[in-house]
């Protein structure tokens, strides 16, 4: 390990300590022995979960290439199963276990890699693709567990019991005999991981399986060369990873909510921590990271911010409602830990070529010029359909309705985002969130000690709040693209999902009244106002893609390497968009709210910023009618489709299959005017790219693209001197 | 003193040296080549200049403006224009947008109140400017056509047209011949030698010796990242060193594998 290495670890170990110190004082100030035990212990179970949750996601990643964002839906489901036979049918545990574990998980990882992932990866699809899959998967799941178990939350199946163990040890503390307390549960788990760990660092090193496994991991067209099934591998990656997901979910789910469809995959998605900590790529630094959360989780339990001022003698008013702030993070720590490893890790050159690659939308572009014809079409139809939607609507339905403009308007800020700017958020739920809160918070006089304010000017100034947490998200948007940006953008909804929207600081209630402006409240009055609003931000969001505005955010979606080298500087132009967009986002979030009559915390969950996005992905990313028509979609399912769940399966699926289809509904519709349903350049593409052989292929960019890569390797090939036996001599 | 100075660029991955202490000139109006094999470090001479890479020591001057602490976006605006190898066009957007983006990146005004405007008509000079470098590389034609649709030979004069609305001092190309046929290289040739009648000094980087031969008033061969001689074209030519790897005697890299001359 080199001297940063060693730097950082030390500061993590250290930091656990400085925690752990406050935490286990006792309310005398003496510190305590047995308290610290416990913690310790604790501790220890903790870690190895979260060991088992790192090893998993970086397997796969590892193996595949593909970073599993429904790695916390597909460890949701596995729990679902394991009760429904065990606690649901009653069959033993003994044979309920092992089919839900090691049967029925690893099952659902190999499915994925034979349906999903093989065709993408022979079809060369980029990060981007296989991340909108991995969502899509993660929507279908939930969907489906929704389908199958309904949205309840079901009590969650213990793997081991939790008959505790005391065993009191001859060391005496402070009077005290020392009890080392273990519940068999904490044995369990613990002995599960490390020997999990063990087999894995066996396989790894010691058996030809493992060896092979490396060679794809290493250079997959090398090892396809060395006569390697490389297929094989990631099926063996994907069971492995979907195993795990499965075993983190069963062992997570019963000191959380139980399970459930929407919460379980969200608490599993925290330990992204752990992966993250790993960079993505060392299975040991995994491990370490999992016991270094571990701890800090557990030592977090019995720490307080207001302990501290209080022990430092600065407890006064400011202190204590810093204090009374923060508190509430510390159950979720471990978003806190992932929020913080994404912004300060530094990530290897290899992942950061990846984010490099095409943009998200890089496809649906070039099938994105509209027919101009077809898209006055469009625009009259949505038009026609917004406008006159009031007409026929009985008191009863115009929840609805005032529902899908706000939600309009937070999708027409993923558009701007996504599909001008050509970042990826997974977190505008957390912003429309924001502003529904604060809207309502603002309007009551309950924000920062400002007056009440009427709700329009208390709707703004949420509004510039939000720009605020955006800033946030562009921070590391101007590093990073791609997946971590879509990593960090998921963790900055879930923090403020955990820290503003269910804290008491922020919201005294989990549901908190909310009222629509003044003069504006009667149902028809309160639609056309949303109505303007949403106009104006049709208007602003249109501007974003025209003019000498437009044509930079489009150039820095499509290659930001060229945009710097013709002079453009990329940072002010990512901090506007990514506040333009939290902006609208918050606007849209507020007037939901305010739809509502009531800020719900369930209403601006984590994961339906995931749905969200695929969803107006499924409509068409580059385009403001794609934004309006998933908003219209995702309303008439909630109307008309009374099943639950189901509207998220469709999405998920559309989603998944769509992935080829560029441009999503609207840019298909376009084409169909055209006569064509792929664009010419990107037809040939898909050839060129499926006979990929021949790296002279002449045309198209994909092509291009792959002989580029190929020179690159052969370039690296030649300069490394472990491979001078491959060595192209001229 | 030349337009542009390099002095001294080390760059190395890890325990790699990938550029060994490489220096060139260039000068207003005229070619300067860089030629060596594959991996020889020809691009990644080009990223520490452009400010893609963070060189570990070197220079970079220009019309003796010192840009070495410069962002690459900074470098871009005191007159440093490139195209790329592996392409990198705004593959969404038009021919004529791809050139029309870089154009306006001079242009003065609160960009961001375009946000509420609600009109943002192009400029006059900037249409006329697009234009013409179109014409100059010779794709003036296919202005409306979106840029993802177009073959990598056009691609490469897309770039080129876009690097000179930039109105660079001096333009760093990257292989423009590479996928290129006969005729088209002689094309290219024509090309070159309109930008440099303007007084635009370019830096070449390109595997067509023939080509580089003729237009290139001084060569500098690179291998294994070290400078391996420059010179006139015709000295170069001579060379053994050179022929060895150019002109069809194999005999494998110009230096042996312990960096010694052969």
């Amino acid at each position: 390990m080199n001297r940063a290495g060693i730097l950082r670890g030390t500061g993590l170990a250290a930091s656990i300590l400085v925690i752990a110190f406050f935490a286990v004082r006792g309310s005398d100030g003496s510190l305590s022995a047995q308290l610290f035990t416990d913690l310790f212990i604790d501790g220890l179970r903790r870690g190895g979960i979260f060991a088992l949750a790192g090893l998993g996601l970086v397997l796969t990643y590892k193996a595949t290439g593909v970073f599993n964002f429904a790695y916390g839906a597909i460890g949701a489901l596995v729990a679902f199963v394991l009760w429904q036979l065990h606690l649901g049918w009653g069959w033993s545990l003994w044979i309920a276990a092992p089919l839900a574990l090691l049967v029925f998980g690893p099952g659902v990882g190999v499915a994925l890699e034979r349906v999903v992932f093989r065709p993408l990866e022979s079809r060369g699809a980029g990060v981007a693709e296989q991340l909108v899959a991995t969502v899509g998967i993660y929507v279908i799941t939930v969907g489906i567990a929704i389908r199958i178990w309904t949205a309840s939350t079901k009590q969650a199946p213990k793997l081991f019991p939790d008959d505790p163990i005391a065993w009191t040890t001859p060391i005496t503390v402070g009077g005290d005999r020392l009890v080392l307390r273990f519940g068999a549960n904490q044995i369990g788990i613990i002995a599960l991981a490390v020997l999990l760990s063990l087999a894995l660092g066996f396989l790894f090193t010691r058996t030809a399986l493992g060896t092979r496994i490396r060679a794809v991991v290493d250079r997959r067209e090398l090892a396809e060369l060395a006569a390697i099934d490389a297929n094989r591998v990631s099926a063996f990656a994907w069971g492995m990873g979907a195993g795990l997901a499965g075993l983190t979910g069963v062992l997570l789910a019963p000191a959380s909510f139980g399970v459930d469809a929407v919460r379980l995959p969200l608490v599993i998605i925290e330990t992204f921590a752990v992966a993250v900590l790993a960079r993505l790529t060392s299975l040991p630094r995994a491990i370490l990271g999992g016991v270094f959360l571990g701890f800090i989780s557990s030592f977090a339990d019995a720490f307080s911010f207001g302990d501290i001022t209080e022990y430092i003698g600065l407890s006064n008013s400011v202190t204590e409602s810093v204090a009374r702030l923060l508190d509430p993070l510390i159950p979720s720590i471990a978003v806190v830990v992932l929020l913080a490893a994404l912004m300060f890790t530094r990530i290897s050159g290899s992942i950061g070529r990846d984010d490099d690659g095409p943009g998200i939308v890089s496809r649906a572009v070039v099938a994105g010029r509209a027919n101009p014809a077809v898209s006055r079409a469009l625009k009259l139809a949505v038009i026609l359909l917004f406008v006159a939607l009031p007409l026929g609507l009985d008191t009863g339905s115009f929840g609805f309705a005032h529902r899908m403009v706000g939600l309009a308007i937070v999708l027409l800020s993923i558009v701007a985002v996504t599909g001008f700017s050509g970042h990826i958020t997974l977190g505008q739920a957390g912003f429309a969130g924001l502003g529904g809160l604060l809207t309502a918070r603002i309007h009551a006089g309950e924000f920062l000690g400002l007056p009440e304010l009427p709700v329009i000017p208390s709707m703004l100034l949420a509004g510039l709040v939000c720009v605020f947490a955006g800033f946030f998200a562009a921070w590391p948007a101007l590093r990073r693209r791609g997946l971590f940006l879509g990593l960090t953008t998921l963790a900055i909804g879930l923090v403020l999902q955990r820290f503003v929207f269910e804290n008491f600081y922020f919201n005294a209630a989990t549901r908190m009244s909310a009222e629509k402006p003044e003069g504006l409240d009667g149902d028809v009055a309160f639609y056309f106002f949303e109505l303007v609003v949403l106009g104006i931000a049709v208007f602003v969001t249109n501007n974003l893609r025209r003019g000498r505005l437009g044509r930079i955010l489009a150039a820095m979606r499509d290659s930001e390497t060229a945009s710097r080298s013709v002079g453009i500087g990329l940072r002010r132009y990512k901090l506007f968009i990514f506040s333009v967009s939290a902006f609208m986002a918050g606007i849209g979030g507020s007037l939901m709210t305010q739809g509502a009559e009531a800020f719900s915390s369930e209403s601006y969950v984590a994961f339906l910023s995931l749905l969200w996005f695929a969803a107006v992905y499924v409509a068409g990313i580059t385009s403001i009618y794609g934004a309006l028509l998933a908003a219209a979609l995702l309303t008439v399912f909630q109307v008309f489709v009374d099943l639950p769940g189901l509207s998220f399966l469709i999405v998920g699926l559309a989603a998944l299959l769509l992935g080829k289809l560029p441009g999503g509904i609207v840019g298909l519709v376009q084409r169909v005017a055209f006569g064509r349903w792929v664009p010419a350049g990107l037809a040939e593409a898909y050839a060129a790219g499926s006979s990929a052989s021949s790296s002279e292929a002449p045309d198209p960019l994909v092509a291009t693209d792959f002989a580029g890569q190929v020179l690159e390797e052969a370039d690296e090939a030649r300069r490394s001197p472990a491979l001078a036996g491959t060595e192209g001599r001229r | 003193m030349a337009l542009l100075e390099v002095d001294g660029i080390t760059k190395a991955f890890g325990g790699l040296v990938a550029v060994d202490n490489m220096s060139l000139s260039v000068d207003a109006g005229s070619i300067t080549a860089l030629i060596g094999p594959n991996g020889a470090g020809k691009t990644t001479t080009f990223n520490c200049i452009t400010g893609l890479l963070t060189p570990d020591a070197g220079e970079v001057l220009l019309d003796g403006q010192d840009l070495s602490k410069l962002e690459v976006h900074h470098r871009a605006n005191a007159g440093l224009g490139r195209t790329f190898q592996r392409l990198e066009v705004f593959a969404g957007m038009t021919v004529f947008e791809n050139c029309q983006v870089a154009a306006e990146v001079a242009l003065p005004g609160h960009i961001f109140a375009k946000v509420l405007a609600l009109r943002d008509r192009p400029n006059r000079n900037v249409i006329e400017q697009v234009q013409s470098a179109l014409k100059l590389v010779g794709i003036d034609h296919l202005s409306d056509v979106v840029a993802g649709e177009l073959s990598t030979g056009v691609l490469r004069r897309v770039e080129l047209a876009r690097a000179l609305c930039t109105r660079p001092l001096v333009l760093l190309l990257d292989e423009p011949a590479s996928g290129l046929d006969d005729e088209e290289t002689r094309e290219l040739e024509h090309v070159l030698r309109s930008i440099t009648d303007e007084g635009i000094g370019i830096l070449l980087v390109e595997h067509d010796v023939d080509l580089v031969l003729r237009v290139a008033s001084w060569i500098h061969v690179m291998d294994f990242g070290e400078p391996v001689m420059d010179g006139p074209p015709d000295a170069v030519r001579r060379d053994p060193r050179v022929q060895a790897v150019y002109l069809g005697v194999d005999e494998g890299h110009l230096l042996d594998d312990a960096g010694a001359p052969r």
